[in-house]
């Protein structure tokens, strides 16, 4: 069930579950999200604020936000 | 067969909204390069497919539609209110069409090729070039790959018709975020073997259980397929769109006992219209310019209508040579005398709509007629509906602000 969760820091997405239909690119205020035609969504760390808007506006619920722990620690 | 390194035009994105804008482009003599990153034009549908008479009158395509393009036609439209109530718009005649979207986005690409525009699949715009003149900075260039090989293009003009992603049209510097208040969260399955009351018509069921600040739809593409759809906001509610949909169909025998031959999904701009749509050497049409009915969430026909308007305004600018922000502003005063003013008034309906609660909403059905829906659909007539609303002191508000 779970093979298709690609795990980023603090963003999660069932790549299994998505459709690749762009909505949460376009709601993400920094460009941190893209949709390419090979490897689905991309996400660019460095540029995510874990401001959750991505994961409202999925129609699936594919995505998961968290608080950045792991960032912090790696500071 | 070749992209070329020098365009006077080059539109990202081949939906209805950069095909139309290329297509006008080409046809009024502009060299144009139309560039969509996908494998096929069209694929994968992301949409509902209504289209209306009135668009297809407005864009020249009465008895132009070829017959692959559409599934079906459409006479008129079912409504249900949140209590059941059922309001029955009958036209006695075709007022719009389902159409095959993959096949309908095809053909407008094809025709904007046939025109003289060169158009490219499998090319994506990663970049945007910017140049200083006169101390302005323009746009003047894109960077891309086309499979795996890397080029680039400069141009007079870079069209951003990117759709929702709308990502070149904000590295241009537009402001075009989706905002998740005037963003719809979009789920349907396309099925066949069901079952619909009317084949003919729209059905569309409304009630904030099975669709908070949105309505279920079957949109037929024949007597027994159609897609079955859910539009809700994204503001957070207890369940995804798709869930919602799942929870409805599941008490619904005749669509329940359907297949599913395509899922779709995707955001739906549903207000929150640009001032500005226009940089130096930069314009949006489009979703990416969130042209969009708010209420019916009808994109594909105001698309192809800004992209025409957008056509002759880059022409002109061709002839003057001037391609700054400046000279391309009546791309923004033609859009919002021709489509905005009158999709801001929609804006203004749903507003209402969203705030009222589902017994309002029963009244409304109780009070408004067929011919009035619809013309509040089209941004008219919002006196009658703020007369109707001024009936219950608590909704006084929303009626004021509505006239
Ligand atoms: C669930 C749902 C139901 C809908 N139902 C209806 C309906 O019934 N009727 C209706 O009229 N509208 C409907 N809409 C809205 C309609 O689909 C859109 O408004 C319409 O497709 C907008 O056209 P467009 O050309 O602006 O964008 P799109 O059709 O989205 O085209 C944008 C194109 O740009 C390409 N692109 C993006 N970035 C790049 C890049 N960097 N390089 C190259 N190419 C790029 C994309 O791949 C895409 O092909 C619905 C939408 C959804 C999500
Ligand atoms: S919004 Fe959801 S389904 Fe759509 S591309 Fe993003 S993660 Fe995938
Ligand atoms: S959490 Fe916010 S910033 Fe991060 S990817 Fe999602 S929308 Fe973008």
């Amino acid at each position: 069930m779970d093979q298709g969760i690609r795990q980023e820091q603090g963003w999660t997405i069932d790549d299994d579950k998505c459709l690749r239909c762009g909505a949460c690119v376009g709601v993400c205020p920094p460009l941190a999200l893209d949709l390419t035609e090979r490897g689905g969504i991309h996400f660019i760390e460095e540029k995510c604020t874990h401001c959750t808007l991505c994961e409202k506006v999925c129609p699936i619920g594919c995505i998961k936000v968290e608080p950045p722990k792991a960032k912090q620690h790696a500071h | 067969m070749v992209l070329g390194s020098e365009y006077d035009v080059v539109v990202v994105g081949a939906g209805p909204g950069g095909s139309a804008t290329a297509r006008k482009c080409a046809e009024l003599g502009l060299k144009t390069a139309l560039l969509e990153k996908r494998q096929e034009i069209g694929i994968p549908v992301r949409c509902g497919e209504g289209l209306s008479i009135y668009a297809v009158q407005a864009l020249g395509m009465v008895d132009k539609l070829p017959r692959q393009v559409y599934a079906q036609e459409i006479d008129g439209a079912i409504v249900y209110s949140p209590n059941g109530k059922k309001v029955v718009i009958d036209f006695g005649e075709t007022v719009g069409y389902i159409l095959e979207r993959k096949m309908y986005d095809a053909w407008l690409a094809q025709q904007a090729a046939r025109k003289g525009a060169y158009v490219q699949a499998k090319t994506e715009i990663t970049q945007l070039v910017k140049e200083q003149k006169n101390g302005e900075t323009y746009i003047t260039g894109v960077k891309g790959n086309f499979e795996s090989d890397d080029f680039e293009i400069k141009c007079n003009a870079v069209v951003g018709a990117d759709g929702v992603e709308g990502r070149i049209t904000r590295m241009a510097g537009l402001r075009s975020t989706l905002m998740l208040k005037t963003t719809d969260s979009g789920y349907q399955y396309e099925m066949v073997d069901i079952e619909m009351e009317d084949p003919r018509k729209l059905i569309i069921y409304f009630g904030s259980k099975i669709s908070p600040r949105g309505y279920v739809w079957i949109f037929p593409k024949g007597d027994d397929r159609a897609n079955v759809g859910i539009g809700i906001g994204s503001m957070g509610y207890e369940k995804t769109a798709k869930q919602y949909l799942d929870a409805w169909i599941a008490t619904q025998p005749g669509i329940r006992k359907g297949s599913i031959v395509n899922t779709v999904c995707g955001g739906i701009p549903v207000g929150g219209f640009l001032k500005n749509m226009v940089l130096n050497g930069f314009a949006a049409v489009g979703d990416a310019a969130h042209q969009v009915n708010p209420i019916h969430g009808g994109g594909i026909g105001e698309a192809q209508r800004a992209g025409y308007i957008l056509g002759h305004v880059l022409a002109e600018a061709k002839q003057k040579n001037d391609f700054s922000a400046k000279a391309l502003a009546t791309y923004n005063e033609r859009w919002w005398t021709e489509r905005g003013n009158m999709l801001r008034n929609v804006e203004k309906v749903r507003e209402v709509m969203e705030k009222i609660a589902d017994e309002d909403m029963d009244m409304l059905a109780d009070s408004l007629d067929g011919e009035t829906i619809m013309e509040l659909c089209h941004g008219k007539r919002l006196s009658v509906l703020a007369k109707v609303l001024m009936k219950k002191p608590s909704l006084l508000k929303l009626a004021t602000a509505l006239v």
